[in-house]
């Protein structure tokens, strides 16, 4: 759930602009032709003696409609969203597949997550409240909050910032408190292969 | 000194009231369908008996509803809620949270795990790059107490394939709630089937085209339809029969007098069935009462005959016939006591002692009750002589050439499921719903049996291996069985032995983390969880008791009433039959695969052959009692006339609606017992007032069973229409067959 919402990084990363309004800002990103990007986010865990710093690559594929998550660092996982399924792999070789229904709010952000990408304004809004903020200088931050009470449970609110078309900042705010952050990378086209590039 | 009237009647009154108050004080109704199987004799048919109520998702609510997965999900924690339903299966949401027990509490006993350093460096690996992609608290808590999720991947072993969503062709999702009760309890899945349609409607609305399936439903709905069939063809085949009987003796004396032995007989059936067998199935009462109608026909010949001459003298003359013909018809009927199902021999002495008391009170009580004789002599027409031998030929070629015809017709309906009472589309509906939710082949099983819990626990142990080979090779989609659920003890020890002791596991834990960010201290839980183990007592099934797993283990293992185990394992898909017979035969040689339509065909076959070699010991039996009262050629004349006429009437059935099943079967020995008495009385030689009586007895009986031949349940529309056509073809044969001066002895 928390990696969808970084993916929502695709439609709001993009090339200076002077939008001032949501459906403006969101036509924008639609026309972005970048298909890949590189992220780094830190996790904080009971489970672990000190934040770790995840890296890899998000990337989207219109025609098939799969949105796949690489983590290349500290260990490689991928995780890959398809239409109807999600399919979670790490090195071991372990695969777990299951339909994406049972995952009903990943499902809802997919959906927002596809409106974005086609700049549909009220199909995004359809799923989620929005508040969208512009500083004058560029600068901006878009507020969405899942209005289904089941979504809202898991997923409190996402807020995305960024300056332009560009999108810097990601933070996750989960329905039990927890508090994700992922922060966008400039491109690095040598990036090392990942043993899990046999993904669908 | 003989008895007056007075006296006779209220010794009588108090005799039937005694045995029904005997009878009913020991009567407990059963429903359990079981009682109408014939007892097994291959392990096959065992396994298909013994798990009737018990096979792979009897106890399953297959709910189709819109495809709309946010108000699926509303609808499945609803059904989660239900007092009746154990659990819900869906390829939604599972339930959040640590895995149930006794899996939780005894993970490291069920499953292997790496416990050198190296083997959990290698865990916590993984988990770290899961950490990666984003996961949740409850994981996380998971994680904690079960680094290498040996009890996620249990309970993934027990799971339903979820790969596919089940949907159905129609764009239905499909959910399974699992009820608490057996099929077979019917109150309590009349419980279950009621909240789950209230759940569907407070998600859905009440006006949702949603549809429930499973035997439960069936059985349900079947208990309601056939309350209210059997209700109301019952009141129109009564009216029937009073309609015929007002028409032909024009006297509403004669219903109470043709109903007393009925009642005396239904009585006598009743307290005999539970005096020797404490209980009553619900079909037994239904078809007794059926078999019983022959006995309408008793007080019919009396009366045709009191009308004419009185009752003293009628009951001379038609007293040994009567006799002859119960005591025969109670003979084939008790036959049925021998055919080795407990519901059946219920039938058989429930209608023997119905018949036999409905006789008894023709004779002891019906004379008393009759006053002076009141009607114009009746003579029977017999027909032409020149007549007769064309009819036989036309009846006979008739027969012959409709044999001949439907040759290709099998003559007996050995699928057990053409008893089924469900409707064939209903069925056929059940099958696409199951398909949707890959729920397990309902055909074929791999069965294990033994006296030995423990060994049998160490065969599955292999046959899970076998199975894991046969899915490898393409043999079988998927498979479920016990081996996850309940290792051999042999096994459980052997992984109790390996966990290390709590000083050699924290320090394994810190090596194994020392490299990696996962902080020690956090995973206290695991290593207490680990070294309890040590104490834990091996899991057995009892352990599962009580728990949301029961139904599980339940599917897998069972014991019967002889105090063998059986371990069976589900099948997902068409397996490929021959293929895995053979892996089975060289890696699982104590296993064996279970086609349960074939168990059930043989199951029928062996019944059906048994039921008729004890039909025929019962027709020599009849011929002998015959020679008693008539002479030899007479006896043999008569019961040609009724082989023939159940020959001729199983010919059309054939010819009509294929292969026979047990309800025709049912339906044709009361056809035999009816033939039996026409045949007597028409063929005696001072037959005043036999005609009259037998027309009486045909036209009612004709009239009643059509009513029940309408009817859309297989069992009643089988039943009906036999016996219907039957009486009638019986009535022609004793007519034509009748010889005016042949007589008794």
């Amino acid at each position: 759930m928390s990696f969808l919402s970084r993916l929502l990084v695709f439609i709001l990363l993009a090339s200076p602009a002077a939008a001032a309004t949501l459906p403006e800002r969101l036509a924008g990103l639609a026309a972005q032709p970048e298909r890949e990007l590189h992220y780094e986010e830190t996790r904080e865990s009971a489970l672990l003696k000190r934040p770790v710093t995840y890296r890899g690559r998000l990337a989207w594929d219109p025609d098939s409609g799969h949105l796949t998550k690489w983590v290349d660092e500290p260990r490689t996982a991928r995780l890959t969203i398809t239409p109807t399924h999600l399919e979670a792999a790490t090195g071991t070789g372990r695969i777990r597949r299951m339909p994406l229904e049972r995952r009903p709010e990943l499902a809802a952000l997919l959906g927002g997550i596809r409106a974005l990408l086609a700049g549909d304004a009220a199909a995004l809004e359809d799923t989620f409240d929005t508040d969208y903020r512009e500083d004058g200088e560029g600068a901006w931050l878009l507020r969405l909050a899942p209005r289904a009470a089941d979504l809202a449970a898991r997923l409190s609110l996402l807020e995305i910032r960024g300056k332009g078309n560009h999108v810097s900042l990601i933070d996750t705010l989960l329905g039990g408190g927890e508090h994700q952050r992922m922060r966008m990378v400039p491109q690095d086209h040598d990036a090392p292969p990942t043993p899990l590039d046999d993904a669908p | 000194m003989r008895p007056s009237g007075g006296r006779r009647l209220l010794a009588w009154a108090l005799l039937l009231g005694a045995l029904l108050a005997g009878g009913l004080w020991r009567l407990s109704m059963s429903y359990d369908l079981g009682l109408f199987l014939p007892a097994p004799r291959t392990m096959e048919q065992q396994v298909l008996v013994e798990r009737l109520g018990e096979s792979p998702g009897s106890r399953y609510v297959l709910v189709a509803v819109p495809d709309d997965p946010e108000r699926v999900t509303r609808l499945v924690a609803s059904l989660r809620g239900l007092p009746d339903v154990e659990r819900v299966l869906s390829d939604l949401a599972p339930p959040a949270g640590q895995p149930p027990d006794p899996l939780w509490s005894h993970r490291f006993l069920l499953a292997d795990m790496d416990w050198r350093a190296e083997g959990l460096e290698s865990v916590f690996s993984a988990r770290l790059a899961e950490l990666g992609l984003g996961t949740d608290a409850t994981y996380e808590a998971v994680v904690a107490r079960d680094p290498a999720l040996l009890s996620l991947d249990l309970l993934q072993a027990l799971a339903p394939d979820t790969e596919t969503p089940w949907v159905t062709g129609d764009g239905r999702r499909v959910l399974v709630a699992v009820t608490t009760a057996p099929a077979f309890r019917l109150e309590a899945q009349a419980r279950a089937v009621n909240g789950i349609r209230q759940a569907v409607a407070g998600v859905f609305g009440t006006d949702s085209d949603a549809v429930l399936s499973g035997a439960g439903v069936f059985g349900v709905t079947l208990r309601d339809t056939i309350r209210h069939e059997a209700t109301w063809r019952s009141t129109w085949a009564s009216a029937a029969i009073v309609a015929v009987l007002l028409l032909v003796y024009r006297r509403p004396a004669v219903l109470v007098l043709a109903a007393l032995p009925l009642a005396a007989g239904l009585i006598c059936g009743l307290a005999m069935v539970s005096l020797v067998y404490g209980q009553v199935h619900g079909i037994t009462l239904a078809f007794g009462f059926t078999l019983l109608g022959v006995a309408i026909d008793y007080p019919l010949h009396f009366l045709s005959r009191a009308r004419v001459q009185g009752a003293a003298p009628a009951l001379r003359a038609t007293w040994p016939t009567l006799r002859l013909s119960a005591l025969s018809t109670g003979l084939a009927y008790a036959a049925l006591m021998a055919g080795g199902a407990l519901g059946m021999a219920q039938l058989g002495l429930f209608s023997a002692a119905g018949v036999v008391g409905a006789a008894a009170t023709t004779r002891y009580v019906l004379p008393w009750l009759v006053r002076g004789k009141d009607g114009p002599a009746l003579a029977a027409p017999s027909p032409s002589p020149r007549l007769r031998p064309w009819a036989f030929m036309l009846l006979a070629g008739a027969g012959g050439l409709l044999a001949w015809q439907t040759q290709e017709t099998p003559w007996w309906e050995s699928d057990l499921a053409a008893l089924s009472p469900v409707p064939a589309a209903q069925l056929a509906r059940e099958g696409r719903l199951r398909q949707a939710t890959g729920a397990p082949n309902i055909r074929y099983q791999v069965a294990l049996r033994g006296e030995n819990l423990q060994s049998v626990l160490a065969d599955s142990t292999t046959l899970h291996d076998a199975l894991d080979t046969a899915v490898a090779a393409g043999l079988i989609e998927r498979f479920g069985d016990l081996t996850p659920l309940l290792p051999p003890d042999t096994v459980q020890e052997r992984r109790r032995q390996a966990i290390p002791g709590r000083t050699t596991l924290e320090e394994r834990l810190r090596s194994a983390t020392n490299n990696l960010p996962f902080d020690a201290t956090a995973f206290t839980g695991f290593v207490h969880d680990a070294v309890a183990s040590h104490r834990l007592p091996a899991l057995q099934p009892d352990t599962y008791a009580g728990t949301t797993l029961e139904g599980a283990l339940g599917q897998y293992l069972y014991r019967n009433a002889a105090g063998q185990w059986t371990a069976l394992a589900t099948l997902g898909g068409d397996p490929d039959v021959q293929g895995l017979e053979q892996l089975l035969a060289v890696q699982a040689p104590d296993a064996r695969l279970v086609d349960l339509r074939a168990a059930s065909e043989s199951l029928v076959t062996d019944y059906r052959q048994r039921t008729l070699a004890v039909l025929g010991g019962v027709l020599v039996l009849i011929a002998l009692l015959l020679t008693w009262r008539v002479r030899p050629g007479r006896a043999a004349w008569t019961l040609s006339l009724v082989l023939a006429s159940v020959f001729l009437a199983a010919t059309v059935l054939r010819a009509w609606s294929g292969p026979l099943d047990l309800y025709h079967v049912t339906g044709l020995l009361l056809v035999a017992g009816i033939g039996l008495d026409y045949a007597l009385f028409l063929g005696k030689a001072d037959r005043q007032g036999a005609g009259h009586a037998v027309f009486a007895c045909m036209a009612s009986t004709v009239a009643a069973f059509s009513v029940l031949a309408g009817s859309a349940i297989p069992a009643l529309h089988s039943l009906g229409s036999t016996v219907a056509l039957g009486s009638a073809l019986c009535f022609a044969a004793a007519w034509l067959g009748a010889r005016p001066r042949s007589g008794a002895k």
